[in-house]
């Protein structure tokens, strides 16, 4: 099986939403909770992406790494 | 000489078995009592309830303070089974671990939805979860209404009083829900919010820190902070 990665997705998401801004349970990013602080991000478009971000288990749940770097990144 | 030595052998073995005894007892009885850890009852009281800066708590509002019906003032809460008996033993099994009567399951039984203002309500196959979408995993869910993720606006007050119409959703077209899944919901009704280890964590639905944390947000005053709280044992 060929797994391909594709270039050029829009993918905006954090798990650092305040209360207040979505109507539903949000697991917190571990490495904010570690640090006690609502900047780090999974993913934003154009900007950045996480070094612990692993993916994405269909449908939506994000795969974090946290403390550990993901084991692709750089390749 | 034998004879007495053996006898002196038979006593020691017998009191050293007796002590053995004793002291399984003893450490038997401090275990089923009261072997929990007390920071982490605490820990998962904040996260789950105190603190207000995460879903379905107001930023802001009552934010470190505890937040829950008050039954002492207003009464127990009005709740319309609609017939579902899942919930009833939900409600059951909360009202006898907890060794409250938490529930008034007669005044609004036969209400209309539209004019129920103050208590929970049944609703059997219309969980829904984040974004509207219903998973595999979408077995139950609170909210304002049948179908929908959010809580009502303003559910509760800056003192911490939860007063409102809850709708307890459970089962979607994906999953049916069981017993431990209606008393979890009946939680999130009762108010704990965020999922905490022993509640809606990977391992578990509810456990028994769910009973811990459920039974001393009841038996501690609505507005307690963290430092005020007396966590206690189940009854």
């Amino acid at each position: 099986m060929t797994i391909r990665k594709l270039d050029g997705a829009n993918m905006d998401i954090d798990l650092a939403t305040p209360g207040g801004s979505i109507a539903w349970q949000q697991d917190a990013c571990p490495w904010n909770e570690a640090e006690g602080m609502l900047t780090h991000r999974c993913a934003v478009k154009n900007i950045s992406i996480c070094p612990y971000f692993c993916g994405i288990e269909y449908l939506d749940k994000v795969l974090c790494c946290y403390p550990n770097k993901n084991p692709l990144k750089g390749i | 000489m034998m004879k007495r030595n053996a006898a002196r052998w038979l006593v020691g073995f017998a009191a050293v078995c007796l002590t053995g005894i004793i002291v399984w007892m003893v450490l038997n009885q401090r275990g089923a009592t009261s072997a929990f850890d007390t920071t982490a009852i605490l820990d998962a009281i904040e996260k789950t309830n105190l603190d207000s800066t995460k879903f379905p708590w107001l930023a802001g509002i009552a934010h470190s303070n505890l937040k829950r019906w008050d039954i002492a003032n207003d009464g127990p809460i009005p709740v319309k089974f609609n017939g579902v008996v899942l919930a009833e033993m939900a409600a059951d099994e909360i009202e006898t671990k907890l060794g409250q009567t938490l529930f008034d399951r007669i005044s609004i039984a036969d209400t209309p939805d539209d004019l129920v203002t103050r208590g929970i309500i049944v609703s059997e196959g219309t969980a829904v979860g984040r974004g509207g979408v219903v998973r595999s995993s979408t077995c139950g869910n609170v909210s304002q209404s049948p179908g929908d993720t959010a809580y009502p606006p303003g559910f509760y007050d800056a003192t911490g009083v939860i007063d409102t119409r809850l709708y307890v959703n459970l089962s979607s077209a994906k999953c049916t829900a069981d017993l431990d899944i209606a008393i979890h919901e009946f939680g999130h009704a009762l108010g704990l919010g965020r999922h905490f280890k022993g509640f809606g964590d990977m391992f578990s639905v509810i456990d028994d820190d769910f009973w811990l944390v459920l039974y001393n947000i009841y038996t501690n005053e609505i507005g307690a902070t963290r430092e005020s709280l007396a966590i206690q044992p189940l009854p």
